[in-house]
């Protein structure tokens, strides 16, 4: 293990001096770990972003674990990169990472999750409460399109990790809008993002619950085993339009869910804009360095036109200031629009 | 001793055994005649039980060869002896016994009798059951359960069993390393004349290691001395006093003829 | 067991026989818990009572009832296995790709069982050859498989698989659901391998005394590394069955699986110092966490509780286990 990570240093090191033979500007980017789908896009996009702004970018990747996030940005400073952008694998942990970046010199900047303790220069991230009150309000649509103008059924939310924010804002923004009709009951379960739990919470759920009108998810990876446990329970699954059709919607966007859209096995998706963050950011990143504070965007609203993600939402926050972007939804009639990440190959946009 | 008895069923050449930096065998010659019983004597620590681990392939010596009655031959493991016939009984009983099993399983440990079914080959559970309380019986091992879990067994009731399964079947070299030490005194004598027992009425060899000098001589015909690695000595029983075998034990220089020296 | 017990009666020792009592109690009582819980359940848990829902219960159990028969296996012969959740999402990712290809499903199916099989002997080979303790061995393999099961797909989940690829993980016959079937007939199968063939008695010998088994001229590296190819193999089996029954594979797949498998091993009464336990305890903490977790997905507790219920019974199981050499032991 040591002898690997001396190998990648070494390997880091070389990177970084012929990049400063170039006297080209070094970016840092910090990865919570790179096996999920979602993430290998954030990154790709932060890669992206820093291409079309003439940056060189290195990324580390801390599987997951707090405690190598803070070497692998230790490692970052070390390497006298000019900026550093991460991902949080822990929104707490991360706040002495971004208070020893600072003391170095070197700016903080989180993509797609917020810190809970310190500072950052500037945060991107989608607004995961928003588009959970998005999704919710798409849901009542299809439940009064049912009952005949009537807002009322049954709902299995299957969350996240519950302690995690991401799941909390997409847990509340979705009971914020649902609370507001009485008829409609919703059933809560955690899903610890897991495919085969999301499953076996369908299973049981849908079983001892045969009226559930539909189910409402915090990711993508949980399609599949929603899909399989409703054909499970009833025997047969009833598409989009069909007569008993139980409505399925969530957030996230991956290539898979469109998919399962264009097939008519689920209903629609709110879309993160996950390689838009680095495209957005890189550049503030790059004029934050030359003009300071007055570079970043000002609270408020930033509008951009043609673009799904935006009006974005600026706020000032204890921990620093924060981009929101919008999400966008997706459905039957949308989710061919060839400008969605999720129809866009990885390796093409290299 | 006549001479068609005079054969050498084992002949151990020049052995020796390094553990790291312990020499535990310097280049012993050794052997087993047919239907002796030869007594391995000496200090903890000597040598004897390394030297019967290698004659019943626990492990390869470092240099040295064996020979089976006059063929040479390596042992890759245990069950390679076992074949020859050579059975142990291991000083330590935690080498040997299996505490979380039933009497029958470790009574069988190794060579579970089998029968076919369908094709298949199954357990005779039955027969193994029947056989451990015959083997018991006929020895005389007070053991209420062959369905016991030999954990639950004392020390003497383990050390019985375990000499219990090197006999049971197809032995021509037992070799028995230090058998007596956790058994009573009525126990030991049980044993030692069961092992004489076994060599008039089966004909076959028995190793035994010892530190009773007084059951080394009342069952051995020859007596093997190791001091800290080395044999220092091979006498007859018949012509040899207990202290003599003491002062080599002990590596006394000289022996007076009468048997004054006090040691021990 | 049963048979070896049925001389008890005989044993003319009173106090032999009393312990022997506790013991047989003990190692029965998972089911004890499990009707414990099944009666409770059907008290308060709306909706746990029916026949509908039983079936749920089983088909929670089914992947975790396989992984939990290699970990068993592992488990009795003193080691463990901790890449059985990783050699899952690696033989699933790979068996998805090659069916995406448009290979006969029968053909992937054969490479993933065989796939898994090899990673079983490289585990065992580390073990017993390269003299690795269990779990650094199982460590490397369980974080190495993961991270090519990631890497070779990227993060991406792979959907949309042929029909008969998914029939083991979703089918049924005649509406039993084949997952259940396969489920229940391994651990059948490999409980009569445990108890009655000489390969079974071989894992127990070893697990219990290594030197022991040696000595008495028992092949131990030869068992231990069939143990763990037989694990490989179940583990791709249940990767199989979760590709199926999900109609897809991701890398993430089986995360937890690891840390399910262990405890309900050990919560059944398998010990983790080898030798002792047996598939039926194993199978009682199978349908016991898969009740619990079922009773979970009814009932509005917390999440939490599962893991906190979880301890709890995984600590009872270590201290019953301890209970029990106790009153083994000659003393
Ligand atoms: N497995 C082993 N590893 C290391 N040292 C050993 C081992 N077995 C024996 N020894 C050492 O070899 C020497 C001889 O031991 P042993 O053959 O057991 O003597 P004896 O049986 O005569 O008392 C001792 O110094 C002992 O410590
Ligand atoms: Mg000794």
């Amino acid at each position: 293990m040591r002898k690997s990570y001396l190998i990648i240093l070494f390997l880091v090191a070389l990177l970084l001096t012929t990049a400063y033979a170039q006297g080209q500007l070094i970016f840092g980017y910090s990865a919570p770990g790179l096996g999920d789908e979602g993430q290998l896009n954030i990154q790709k996009g932060f890669e992206i972003g820093c291409k079309e702004n003439g940056v060189k970018s290195i990324t580390t990747n801390a599987q997951l674990d707090p405690e190598k996030q803070l070497r692998d940005i230790e490692t970052l400073i070390a390497r006298g990169v000019k900026a550093i952008c991460a991902v949080p694998v822990d929104s707490k942990t991360i706040g002495r990472a971004a208070e020893e970046a600072m003391k170095a010199g070197i700016p903080f900047f989180t993509i797609d999750r917020g810190v809970l303790e310190g500072r950052t220069v500037l945060t991107v991230m989608a607004d995961n409460y928003d588009a959970a009150a998005q999704a919710a309000q798409h849901l009542v649509g299809f439940l009064k399109g049912k009952y005949n103008g009537l807002a009322k059924g049954k709902v299995l939310e299957i969350m996240g990790n519950p302690a995690q924010d991401v799941a909390q804002l997409r847990h509340q923004g979705f009971i914020d809008v649902i609370s507001k009709y009485s008829g409609i009951k919703v059933i809560s379960k955690a899903g610890y993002w897991d495919a085969d739990k999301a499953y076996k919470i369908t299973l049981d759920v849908l079983t001892s619950n045969p009226d559930i009108d539909a189910v409402y998810f915090h990711a993508d990876m949980y399609i599949p085993g929603i899909v399989e446990a409703i054909k499970a329970v009833k025997g047969v699954f009833k598409k989009v339009g069909e007569d008993g059709h139980i409505f399925i919607l969530g957030i996230d966007g991956n290539p898979m869910a469109l998919d399962y859209i264009r097939k008519g096995y689920i209903d629609g998706d709110m879309v993160q804009p996950l390689r838009e963050y680095g495209k957005f950011l890189v550049p503030y990143i790059k004029a934050y360095l030359e003009k300071g504070e007055e570079a970043l965007p000002k609270p408020g609203i930033i509008e951009k036109k043609g673009s799904h993600y935006f009006p974005a939402v600026v706020e000032e926050t204890p921990h620093g200031r924060v981009v929101k972007l919008k999400t966008y939804y997706v459905d039957m009639n949308s989710v061919n629009d060839p400008t969605l990440w999720g129809n866009i190959p990885l390796k093409k946009e290299k | 001793m006549n001479d068609e008895e005079n054969v050498k069923v084992v002949e151990m050449i020049g052995i020796s055994k390094k553990f790291g930096e312990v020499i535990a065998l310097r280049s012993v010659d050794f052997c087993v005649y047919k239907n002796e019983i030869v007594a391995l004597v000496g200090d903890n620590g000597a040598g004897k039980s390394t030297l019967v681990k290698i004659l019943s392939g626990v492990f390869p010596p470092d240099s040295g060869k064996i020979f089976f009655m006059g063929k040479e031959v390596t042992f890759r493991s245990p069950r390679d002896a076992m074949k020859l016939g050579i059975r142990t009984v291991h000083q330590k009983m935690e080498e040997i016994l299996a505490l979380n099993q039933t009497v029958t399983s470790n009574m069988f440990m190794g060579e579970e009798k089998t029968k076919k079914w369908l094709g298949f080959n199954f357990l005779d559970k039955k027969f193994m059951m029947r056989e451990t309380q015959r083997v018991l019986s006929e020895m005389k091992i007070n053991i209420p359960l062959p369905q016991q879990l030999v954990g639950g067994l004392s020390g003497g009731q383990r050390q019985a069993l375990a000499i219990a399964r090197a006999i049971r079947q197809n032995v021509r070299v037992l070799i028995l390393d230090e058998p007596t030490s956790a058994l009573g005194v009525r126990e030991s004598r049980q044993v030692l004349k069961l092992i004489k027992d076994l060599r008039d009425s089966r004909g076959i060899s028995i190793v035994i290691i010892s530190h009773d000098l007084e059951e080394v001589f009342n069952v051995a015909d020859r007596i093997v001395v190791f001091r800290k690695g080395q044999k220092v000595g091979e006498k007859f029983v018949s012509s040899v006093s207990k202290d003599e075998i003491v002062a080599m034990i002990v590596g006394a220089d000289i022996i007076s003829e009468n048997g004054g020296m006090d040691v021990g | 067991m049963e048979k070896e017990f049925s001389n008890l009666y005989e044993a003319k020792d009173d106090h032999l026989y009393r312990r022997r009592k506790i013991v047989l109690l003990i190692d029965w009582f998972i089911w004890i818990v499990i009707g414990i819980f099944i009666l409770l359940g059907s008290m308060f848990v709306p909706g746990f009572g029916s026949i509908a829902n039983f079936r749920n219960v089983l088909l929670h159990s089914s992947i975790l009832g396989i992984l939990t028969i290699g970990e068993t296996l592992t488990l009795l012969t003193g080691n463990f296995d901790l890449s059985i959740g990783s050699v899952l999402a690696f033989v699933g990712v790979v068996g998805a790709l090659i069916a995406k290809v448009g290979v006969p499903s029968i053909i992937t199916i054969i490479i993933m069982i065989f796939l898994g099989a090899g990673m079983g002997f490289l585990n065992g080979l580390l073990i017993r050859k390269v003299k690795l303790n269990a779990f650094i061995a199982t460590l490397i393999t369980m974080l190495g498989w993961r991270r090519a099961a990631m890497g070779i797909v990227e993060g991406r989940t792979i959907w949309n698989l042929p029909k008969d690829l998914c029939f083991l993980g979703s089918g049924d016959i005649g509406g039993f659901p084949v997952q259940i079937i396969i489920m229940l007939g391994l651990f059948v199968f490999f409980h009569i391998v445990l108890t009655q063939t000489k390969f079974g008695r071989h894992i127990y010998i070893s697990g219990d005394n290594q030197q022991a088994a040696y000595n008495a001229g028992i092949d131990v590296d030869k068992v231990v590394i069939l143990v763990f190819v037989l694990s490989g193999t179940l583990s791709a089996f249940s990767g199989l069955l979760m590709v199926g029954r999900l109609d897809a594979a991701s890398p993430t797949f089986g995360s937890d699986s690891l840390f399910e498998a262990m405890s309900a091993g050990i919560i059944g009464g398998v010990s983790l110092q080898g030798g002792v336990g047996n598939l039926l305890m194993a199978l009682g903490g199978v349908i016991l966490l898969s009740v619990i977790s079922n009773m979970l997905n009814l009932y509005g507790v917390s999440p939490y509780w599962a893991t906190t219920v979880r301890a709890i019974l995984l600590l009872i199981a270590v201290l019953l286990d301890l209970l029990k050499r106790r009153l083994t032991r000659y003393e």
